[in-house]
Formats: structure tokens, sequence, C-alpha cells
């Protein structure tokens, strides 16, 4: 399935790009966010294959916390990640 | 010819025209008078905050701001003066301010970082704190000493084109430590343009002043996301973390 990324600030520069559509293997949030995560290798917000536990994850406007990634997906949703940044 | 900072013949309501605000009446604007807030970095984000304070009359703001000015500060920190490069920063700041309060206007400026014993301590007297330094550090400090104080806290942000701001209300809303229970990896020498850190700390003392004055409504917990290239804005409502050390023990 494919499932539409939206991403912020650094998470955006350090992927690439802001809005894209990417395939997805599976069918839960952790699903994506694992194709996502792929995108970001090797970057200082993943950690052991992970993101940072400071991103916010929003799925068609619903936050999800961690430990809810088991919650399925359709496909065709939006998850828009979100990173607080602290430049002042 | 000079005029007094304050109240002159010429000058008998400076704030009558913000007190036709329905949120901001005769009793809200005493409010402000007699308020004080904590915030730590006055520079491109935090300057144009506390300059906004500061005129809507504001009672008293404490600062903390360390290190000294460099020319590359001057395209956004509006509160320095382009001759003093080299000169520590919080005393130009406290010194442009002061200009700009009405009679009875207090600020009081230090030139180092905040930290959790300095801002526990002016969080006794202070009733709302405000987040705009560059490090996720200084801001976690402020929304940590807010929150055992039992006051407010207001987190504002940037990143090139993108800014954000958060209102935590003890008690009911999540705070920064649930939104940011790490701090990431984070780019000193990150990219800014001063009219947007000045737009986005602008909106925070917004609602800063709604705070202070007691209005509703004021969008506790959401993380608010405006975008200055794409002119989007996003609000979405941060979940309370169980467990959280900042806000967790705080009773509502």
């Amino acid at each position: 399935m494919r499932v539409r990324f939206e991403l912020t600030t650094r998470l955006a520069e350090l992927a690439g790009f802001r809005d894209e559509a990417l395939d997805v293997t599976g069918d839960t949030v952790d699903d994506a966010l694992r194709a996502l995560e792929q995108r970001l290798h090797g970057s200082v917000l993943v950690d052991e294959g992970r993101l940072h536990p400071s991103v916010l994850v929003v799925v068609d406007g619903e936050v999800f916390r961690r430990g809810d990634g088991s919650t399925p997906l359709r496909g065709g949703e939006t998850v828009h990640l979100m990173l607080p940044v602290a430049g002042g | 010819m000079s005029i007094a900072n304050g109240d002159t013949a010429l000058a008998t309501d400076r704030h009558r025209r913000q007190k036709l605000l329905p949120w901001l009446d005769a009793g809200a604007q005493e409010r402000l008078y007699g308020s004080t807030v904590l915030v730590t970095r006055v520079g491109g984000l935090g300057g144009p905050l506390a300059q906004s304070l500061a005129v809507a009359g504001v009672g008293r703001i404490v600062l903390f701001h360390e290190s000294a000015l460099l020319d590359e500060d001057l395209h956004r920190m509006i509160l320095m003066h382009p001759g003093a490069v080299g000169a520590p920063r919080a005393p130009q700041a406290v010194d442009s301010l002061r200009r700009l309060g009405r009679s009875g206007f207090e600020v009081v400026g230090f030139a180092q970082r905040v930290t959790p014993e300095t801002a526990a301590r002016w969080m006794r007297e202070a009733d709302l704190a405000i987040g705009a330094a560059p490090t996720y550090e200084e801001r976690l400090i402020l929304n940590d000493a807010a929150l055992a104080a039992g006051k407010p806290f207001v987190d504002a942000a940037m990143y090139a084109d993108e800014t954000h701001v958060l209102c935590v209300r003890p008690g009911s809303s999540a705070c920064l430590r649930c939104l940011v229970p790490e701090a990431p990896p984070w780019r000193a020498d990150f990219p800014v343009l001063g009219a947007v850190s000045a737009m986005i700390g602008n909106l925070a003392a917004s609602l800063c002043v709604r705070i202070l004055a007691g209005a509703e409504p004021v969008p506790w917990g959401e993380f608010v996301h405006l975008d200055a290239e794409r002119l989007t804005l996003t609000r979405t409502k941060v979940p309370r973390r169980p467990g959280c050390p900042a806000c967790g023990a705080v009773p509502a």
C-alpha cells in the first residue's frame, strides 16, 4: 500500500522531501514508520532503526503514541511527522 | 526636547486602544500591569516577544541571555545595538526594553544561562515562563520550573520557515517534556530570517498577553505549527505522557 508522508523542519531536510507518497510493506502504523525510517537511515534522528522519541506522529489528524503502532492502516492515509525544534 | 518615559499630559492612557479589545478590559489591563514574566533568551524570537510584552504593559520582565553580541546577530536581534558588537547581550536588551515600557515598568536582566536553580527562584515571583532559547535544555528548565511552581509556560520556536508554539497549563495540558521526552540532536546555526522569528515571537506574545489577562480561548496543550513558506497553520492536541516527570505529579 501507499501512504502519504508530510514532514516538518529537520525531518524534511534529512529525508529530502516535505510531502511524498511512499510504498509501505505491511499494514500498520509501525510498518509505515519503518518505510520512513529506511529513508532516513543513518540520519541523526534515527537510532537503532527507530525514529527519535520526540517526533510527533499524526495519522489523518490523530496523534499516535509510542506503543500504539500496531494500529492498522488501509492505505491512502496521511502520516504527518512533526519534530519540535529549538530555534529562538 | 525630551519626553519622560511614562505617563504625560500627551499620553494619559497609553493602552486605551488595546482596551477596546473585548477580552482586554480595564481589569485585565490591571492584571497585565501587575504581572511578571520570566523569559530565557531575547534574541531573534524572544526579543520581539519581549518587546511586545513591554509595550502591552506587562509589569516586569526577567530575562536570561548569556554571551556577547556578534555582528551576525543583528539581522534578527532587534533589541541589540549595532554599535555594541562584542558587548554582552543582556544589558543591551534591558536598555532597549526599558525605553519601551510605561512608568513603573521593570526589567531585570542576567547575562548568563538560566539554570534549574535560578529558574525556580524567579518562578516564585513570575506569573508566566517563556521559552525562547536556541537550546532544548533551557526550554525544558523553564517548563519544569513553571510546572513545579504551578504557573503556565509558553514555548515558541522556529527553524527556517517553520515555527511553532505550545501553551502549557499546569495540571491539565501536556507540557514541553511530554512533547520532547529527549532533546533531539540540534543544529546551533539553524537557518533564520528575522521576520519569521519575529512573527512567531509576536504570535507567542499575543498568547502570553491573553494568559496574563486571564482571557480565553488559549490553545492549551496544542502544538500550533505555523509555516511561513506554505502559509499554513495546523493545531494538534498533544496527549499528556503518562508518568511525565515534569507534569505528571502536578495537581489539576
